[in-house]
């Protein structure tokens, strides 16, 4: 009777629990990456979502209508990277590395054209996802049937993206402090901000921990000063943490917040990582069709960034390399302004598919 | 380029009936105390709605009045959809406070081996192909605390004491990835107390 009991409540979960679409797990050095494969199998496009971080997860984004409408459209591949989201396992420190993730990018990239009947893969990477889709185009590792590369206020270097984001800073800062009946705490918090980039002009060197350290510390000046977010309403609306995602879904938050939180702590200090996260990636050598979508009011990684970007895009044709501003976004324009952003995504994969 | 052909996630019934097993195991081989010997079965849901089963042996160690110490041996299984399995021992040290009209309150810690299966098949590339990769699971370490409450529903079989109880507790898995994740658990569940022999205790 009990077993039986069991039995149903295990089975109901798993009801209740969001099953859609194909699941499985990618292996590489260590790490037991989750991929969720969903939507408009016909098409034969498979576009490939980085997700932000170190640490963040593909599926907490997956539950953002913008994605929801291009599944209509393409095969949707939510991926959580290695020390990141609900992965397993216990990956060395060594393997913390960018050149892995590009790496784990190219075996998932594989696993999906072995599963599938796959005609064409698009990448789309947001912030760290930037950072890590850029190195992967950019390197020989790139596989033929990736046919285009979408950008998302995506990091580049952390030293040029601290010293653009400190411009915005020093911009918005003394905005902020003349704003008339500007409250105490958020006085102090603005205060506060512009005494801790005075003393500290540049990102700078050292062990990994400190220096990117410092940047977690910039970062969340700049998430006070709302530098992430256009709207606030909005993006909790599209990207807050639902029930649903939590309990009832294959998104583990315990896991998460520690990855996304801790992620300093499970790096290596190796000064051939801090001097390769540091550096801007080569661009000039791309020749994979890029669109670069940009938040308007992003602190963190603002639009100077994809402008810097585009510029260095030199390999590529006009017609093959676009800024797109997205005038009502911080951060994250497929959560701020999700319409645009799907129709956008839907008419450049079409254009190149 | 190679690949199996798709197959169902490893069987998640196999290790259901293992688990099952090896937590008769642990009841059978519980120490007998000449005092009482818990034993408990509950519904275990990691974040609530991970379903699972704890069963536990408990046997008391020190005992004033309304005040108690135990320990108690617990094997248990939660599984989480499309992201793992999990199987766990642990061990417990508690406090229990009595209350006259038969409700009690527990204070536990405890440590234990958790092993995590993905719940999924693997993939993995080897000398260029892709291959299916054997799902061996991981090996954490589990701390836990909880805190519970109980009541006395009345006698169970052959006398000995039957309880309702619920337990929220805060559990720990380590190593993932190098850090310490912390979870949390909800335990619904009965525990009945094996009458004492006669002449004894």
């Amino acid at each position: 009777m009990f077993r039986t009991c069991f039995m149903a409540l295990v089975t109901l979960a798993g009801l209740a629990c969001d099953t859609r679409g194909d699941f499985f797990y990618v292996e590489s050095e260590g790490a037991v990456m989750p991929v969720v494969v969903r939507g408009n199998e016909a098409s034969g496009v498979y576009v490939v979502l980085l997700h932000g971080g170190p640490g963040d997860s593909a599926f907490f984004d997956a539950s953002m209508s913008a994605f929801g409408k291009l599944e209509e459209s393409w095969r949707m591949v939510y991926w959580d990277q290695r020390a990141a989201g609900s992965s397993l396992g216990n990956a060395p420190r060594e393997t913390n590395r960018v050149d892995q993730f590009v790496t784990d990018l190219g075996i998932v990239i594989q696993v999906l054209r072995a599963r599938y009947a796959v005609e064409s893969i698009f990448l789309l990477g947001h912030s760290w996802g930037g950072r890590v889709g850029s190195q992967y185009v950019a390197s020989d590792r790139r596989d033929p049937l990736v046919k285009g590369w979408i950008d998302v206020d995506g990091l580049d270097g952390y030293a040029s993206t601290y010293g653009h984001s400190l411009e915005w800073v020093r911009a918005t800062v003394p905005q902020w402090l003349a704003q008339p009946g500007l409250g105490k705490e958020r006085r102090e918090a603005a205060e506060e901000a512009l005494a801790w980039h005075e003393a500290h002009p540049a990102l700078g060197t050292g062990p990994f921990q400190e220096v990117f350290g410092r940047f977690r510390t910039h970062a969340s000046h700049v998430y006070a000063m709302g530098g992430y977010s256009h709207d606030d309403a909005r993006v909790a609306e599209e990207a807050g943490l639902s029930a649903g995602l939590l309990l009832l879904s294959p998104y583990d938050g315990f896991a998460q917040i520690g990855h996304a939180m801790k992620w300093l702590d499970y790096w290596d200090d190796r000064p051939e990582e801090t001097a390769a996260l540091l550096a801007d990636v080569d661009l000039t050598a791309v020749t994979t069709p890029t669109l670069l979508i940009w938040g308007r009011h992003d602190g963190a990684i603002p639009v100077s960034v994809g402008e810097s970007k585009l510029a260095r895009l030199s390999a590529l044709s006009e017609q093959d390399k676009t800024l797109l501003i997205f005038e009502s976004s911080g951060h994250s324009p497929m959560a701020e302004e999700g319409e645009r952003f799907a129709s956008e995504v839907d008419a450049f994969i079409e254009a190149r598919r | 380029m190679t690949i199996e052909p798709r197959a169902a996630s490893p069987n998640g019934r196999c290790r259901w009936a293992a688990a099952c097993v090896a937590c008769g195991l642990v009841l059978v081989g519980a120490p007998r105390s000449a005092q009482a010997l818990d034993l408990s079965a509950a519904y275990y849901g990691d974040t609530i709605t991970h379903p699972g089963l704890k069963l536990g042996a408990g046997v008391p160690l020190l005992e004033r009045g309304q005040h108690l110490i135990f320990g108690a041996a617990n094997l248990g299984y939660f599984h989480h959809e499309r992201n793992s399995e999990n199987l766990f021992a642990n061990a417990e040290a508690a406090y229990r406070f009595t209350f006259s009209f038969g409700l009690y309150l527990d204070l536990a810690l405890g440590a234990g081996y958790m092993h995590t299966f993905a719940d999924g098949p693997i993939y993995t590339v080897e000398d260029g192909a892709v291959r299916r990769a054997a799902n061996t699971g991981h090996p954490l370490f589990m701390p836990s605390a909880g805190l519970g409450v109980g009541y006395l529903l009345g006698p169970g079989p052959k006398g000995g004491p039957l309880t309702i109880y619920i337990e929220s507790s805060f559990f720990g898995q380590y190593p993932r990835d190098h850090l310490f994740v912390g979870r949390l658990a909800l335990e619904v569940g009965l525990a009945w107390t094996l009458p004492a022999p006669s002449g004894e205790g």
